[in-house]
């Protein structure tokens, strides 16, 4: 943790609330994104966000500032990102028929899986879709977000090596996907 | 070394994770596999292409009222008090003494509890004295008994033997 955030830390520990501004705007938009890529949905990405920086501030008195604050906060989004999925598909199941609940096991065909913004992230969530939860969470902690091995298991409160093998098969099968689906983004680099 | 291994080992080199030791076997066999070679060529023009997608993406962000608003919401909520066991790093250790602690003295108290088998070298060696005998005479030992106990039933034989190691039955 670097010397300013452990200086806004401590500031607004001590009541100073105008210090949490300065110290959460870096992770801002990197937050949004994750958040984005993990639920799919732009209203869903916010909501995630808010209750990361919700919790960040709730809970700061529990942070070790000798420890990293980014993988802090980025374990609260990855945990507030599964409870809000969680809480979303329980809602769901209990809000839908049989007849809608089929309907919604394709993905992309929902209205709110339509993805908003241009053909980059279209093709990037198509490619995300091809994974599991976890191996989605490792994939973009570590191959998007360039976090190290090690950060990502603390993260994902995870043993390096479960990374490791979610990490090789996400490797897998996003290669597949773009070989199949766009393969002119391999063409250049081969 | 066999393709299948390598295959293993490839989307670790392209995310450049693996050992050296072991990257170096890998480069060694790409020189006499074409298809691991592709395959790595593959993995990684893969990860670069995602990573360059994820780039140029146009990054979601809040509008100005909106970020104003959150950041109003969030600082008005109260700041939580830590709570006594959080982040303590002693607790698993402290929960693995305590549970050791409660087998050791479950274990102590049964075996307090447990009966006391008689040892038969023991009761071969002590007198053992019957109402209907007459009282031995000092220094004169009449009367011995051998107790025979089943552990696991609890049945227990005692032999009364008369000073000539004749079994006589005292129970009459």
């Amino acid at each position: 943790m670097n010397e300013r955030e452990k200086d806004l830390v401590k500031r607004v520990l001590n009541g100073d609330l105008a210090a949490f501004e300065p110290l959460i705007t870096p992770y801002r938009r990197p937050l949004l994104g994750l958040a984005y890529r993990i639920t799919r949905n732009a209203e869903d990405a916010k909501e995630v966000a808010q209750e990361t920086f919700l919790r960040t501030f709730k809970y700061l008195k529990n942070f070790d500032v000798e420890k990293n604050f980014k993988s802090w906060i980025y374990q609260i989004l990855v945990h507030a990102a599964r409870n809000f999925e969680i809480k979303k598909t329980k809602q769901e199941n209990l809000a839908m028929s049989e007849p809608l609940k089929e309907m919604a096991a394709a993905p992309g065909d929902r209205p709110e899986d339509r993805q908003e913004g241009g053909e980059f992230r279209t093709r990037l969530m198509d490619c995300l879709d091809v994974l599991t939860p976890r191996e989605k969470e490792v994939f973009l902690l570590r191959d998007i977000e360039e976090l190290s091995i090690q950060e990502s298991a603390k993260i994902l409160k995870c043993s390096a090596i479960s990374v490791r093998v979610h990490l090789s098969a996400a490797r897998k099968k996003i290669r597949t996907r773009i070989k199949n689906r766009y393969p002119e983004l391999l063409e250049g680099a081969l | 070394m066999k393709c299948q291994k390598i295959e293993k080992w490839i989307p670790r080199l392209a995310g450049n994770e693996l050992p050296a030791k072991k990257a170096a076997r890998v480069k060694a066999h790409f020189e006499k596999c074409a298809g691991c070679r592709k395959e790595a060529a593959e993995f990684e023009a893969a990860l670069k292409a995602a990573r360059a997608l994820a780039r140029a993406d146009e990054p979601l962000d809040w509008s100005e009222a909106e970020w104003r608003h959150l950041l109003r919401n969030v600082t008005a909520a109260k700041i939580e008090k830590k709570k006594a066991w959080a982040g303590w790093p002693l607790k698993p250790a402290l929960a693995g003494a305590l549970l050791l602690l409660l087998i050791a003295a479950g274990t102590f108290l049964l075996l307090k509890k447990a009966p006391v088998q008689p040892d038969i070298q023991a009761a071969l060696k002590t007198p053992a004295v019957s109402a209907a005998k007459p009282a031995p005479q000092p220094g004169k030992q009449e009367v011995q008994s051998m107790t025979i106990v089943s552990k696991e039933t609890g049945l227990k034989i005692i032999w009364f033997f008369n000073k000539n190691f004749v079994w006589e039955d005292y129970g009459k």
